[in-house]
């Protein structure tokens, strides 16, 4: 046994997903980069819930986890359909020019 | 070396794996790289999922993440072009400083959670998923295929309006 424990682990895992996310999002201005980071901060918060579910043996995380999953899969889709219309108004997908 | 220490040692190569993959993505240059570093991510977070005990979830994010959203992203960035450095110089400091500050705060609020030993069993999740979904859960349940339709027929008409 190495003696190492999952939870706390998991916790700053996610914890670093969650600050690379909120960095992506400050500092890039690029669209899809910013998706990108929203993504990882959407996955740090499942890595959250789901070590803390094994912390506390329920499965009731493991539901709202599924339900994160679906509102991030609607949301990048809204997102890439406002993408491809901002792109052909500006022909960038930057947000300054 | 029982099975216990490879099992641990497999864990930790995962958290290094999605850790170095998170990194990659804001050190690269190009949006092509830091969309195939976030499939490294996401593959890895699904092997820490399945390190929690959480089998369900780890498929559905293979599928539903790696599956659906990443092949969405890469159909981005192949539509608007994948030339495009990333780069930008002025309010980084301020983006990474805040981003360390919090990194900070959050290491902070872990260590207070008191340490709990590490155990790996193998126990399917899925018949209480299944038996949630469809008794405590049903309402979210069918208002998130009622989002998931809006969300699909709202993402075609905004897409094809001229």
């Amino acid at each position: 046994m190495i003696g190492i424990s999952y939870l706390q682990i998991s916790l700053y895992l996610g914890a670093l997903l969650m600050c690379i996310g909120v960095t992506l999002v400050i500092t890039r201005r690029n669209l899809i980069m910013m998706l990108i980071g929203i993504e990882l901060m959407l996955n740090a918060s499942n890595l959250n819930l789901i070590a803390f579910g094994k912390k506390f043996g329920q499965t009731e995380s493991h539901l709202f986890v599924l339900f994160i999953l679906l509102v991030a899969a609607a949301e990048i889709s809204i997102a890439l359909a406002l993408l491809i219309q901002f792109y052909k108004h500006f022909q960038s997908s930057h947000l300054e020019n | 070396m029982n099975l216990v220490d490879m099992v641990d040692i497999i864990f930790i190569a995962f958290v290094c794996l999605t850790a170095f993959a998170a990194f990659a993505i804001v050190l690269a240059n190009q949006i092509l790289q830091a969309a195939y570093w976030l499939l490294c991510t996401l593959l890895g977070i699904a092997g820490i999922f399945l390190f929690l005990g959480a089998d369900f979830i780890a498929i559905a994010q293979v599928i539903a993440y790696v599956g659906g959203v990443l092949v969405l992203l890469l159909f981005g960035i192949m539509f608007v072009g994948a030339d495009t450095a990333t780069k930008r110089k002025t309010g980084r400091f301020s983006g990474l400083a805040l981003a360390s500050g919090l990194l900070l705060f959050l290491i902070w609020l872990v260590r207070l959670i008191p340490l709990c030993e590490s155990e790996f069993y193998i126990n399917t999740t899925l018949y209480d998923i299944g038996y949630q979904l469809l008794t405590n859960f049903l309402v979210p349940f069918e208002i998130a295929g009622i989002l998931l339709l809006v969300a699909l027929v709202s993402a075609v008409f905004i897409s094809a309006k001229k």
